[in-house]
């Protein structure tokens, strides 16, 4: 009923700096993220101490490109259509990244290069993964697929 | 509804202004205030029908906000400011922020649905199932701490808890549908730091409007 009295007897200050509403559990919802951030990056780190090994291409979880980590310093391009986009990956020194995606959101191409061990790359419309692994994963290499290598 | 009280209020001060003279005219005054007071009860019942009006139009005004926002937020390129994929403002979840705080849970939560059903007819179904997934989560993690809203947590906190909740849902739903757990160790911490700094930036921009909002609204 007088609902909005209330309000405007709690707002009624409106004055004043953004952070003067602050409360004491806002202090506690601050630290339970940074403390969730900081336990999943060190499970992260804990998890991913091994050598890179190889850099996998996952298409629906499933691998369909594996390049070794020594053929990663050859430069090298992989052409790749999933979904109804189409994708160029490329290799060098060691370091592979999306180069170029028509997908609408290219949060794949601004990932950038990804070189260490549990680094990864993904774009959710196409399904795809590029990830740097530690294990090996048998899948075919650049070779056998039908995509433009140079 | 909230504000139900105030309006009928309202709308009996004005009918009298404009009611009782005309009827003073023609009857006696006793009559005419007799008349004004059955009218009002009238207004009264009938102001459920009113308030739904007003409803729709609240909501269709707050569905093109958050769309425009959501739209715009897509040409900040936040992305060469900060270089983490993924990274947006979230300044729809200001809308959320302000539905449940001010109109209540079921609009929310309804405008919530049609926006991100026609921002995925624009961009695609899977902007739907992203924008969605953590949509969702964002509603019900602002829903959920509004109930102690103003005692143990300020607008601005809700603002950041909603941002959390909206990245993890989003990249909980990005790791089912590419069947790869692992994004939510690698994308998530780096979402949740920033998040926590955009939801207090949205939150402190959209704290003045749902001050100020119960000062419109009873006017």
């Amino acid at each position: 009923m007088s609902e909005s009295n209330k309000y405007d007897k709690k707002y009624n200050k409106d004055r004043g700096k953004w952070y003067q509403d602050l409360k004491w559990g806002d202090l506690i919802l601050y630290f339970i993220i940074i403390g969730l951030a900081v336990s999943l990056l060190i499970s992260f780190a804990q998890m991913h101490t091994g050598q890179a090994v190889q850099a996998v291409l996952s298409l629906d979880g499933e691998p369909v490109v594996q390049i070794a980590a020594s053929d990663l310093n050859n430069q090298g391009i992989i052409e790749f259509d999933a979904y109804g986009y189409s994708y160029r990956i490329e290799y060098d020194q060691g370091r592979i990244r999306f180069a170029k995606a028509d997908c609408p959101d290219q949060i794949c191409v601004h990932t950038g290069w990804i070189s260490r061990s549990g680094e990864l790359a993904a774009c959710v419309p196409g399904h795809l993964v590029l990830r740097i692994r530690s294990d090996e994963v048998e899948a075919p290499g650049p070779e056998d697929l039908d995509v433009v290598i140079r | 509804m909230r504000n139900g009280f105030g309006r009928a209020k309202l709308l009996k001060d004005s009918s009298k202004k404009t009611v009782c003279p005309a009827a003073g005219k023609k009857d006696n005054i006793a009559n005419g205030q007799h008349g004004e007071n059955k009218n009002t009860v009238g207004i009264k019942k009938r102001s459920s029908t009113r308030l739904s009006t007003r409803r729709i139009t609240q909501a269709a005004l707050l569905i093109a906000v958050a769309l425009v926002l959501s739209l715009a937020e897509r040409w900040i390129p936040l992305n060469f400011i900060v270089p983490i994929p993924g990274i947006k403002l979230g300044l729809a979840n200001v809308v959320t922020l302000f539905a449940i705080l001010r109109i209540g849970a079921a609009d929310a939560f309804l405008i919530l649905l049609v926006r991100s059903l026609i921002l995925g007819s624009i961009l695609g179904p899977m902007t739907f199932i992203l924008s969605f997934s953590g949509g969702i989560l964002a509603f019900m993690a602002i829903w959920l701490l509004s109930h102690w809203e103003g005692r143990l947590f300020s607008v601005i906190g809700l603002s950041v808890a909603g941002a959390a909740a909206h990245n993890i849902g989003q990249v909980m739903m990005a790791s089912v549908i590419l069947s790869e757990p692992l994004l939510l160790l690698s994308y998530l911490p780096m979402l949740l730091f920033t998040g926590m700094i955009t939801g207090t930036l949205t939150g402190a921009a959209a704290l003045p409007v749902i001050k100020r909002y119960s000062k419109i609204h009873t006017v």
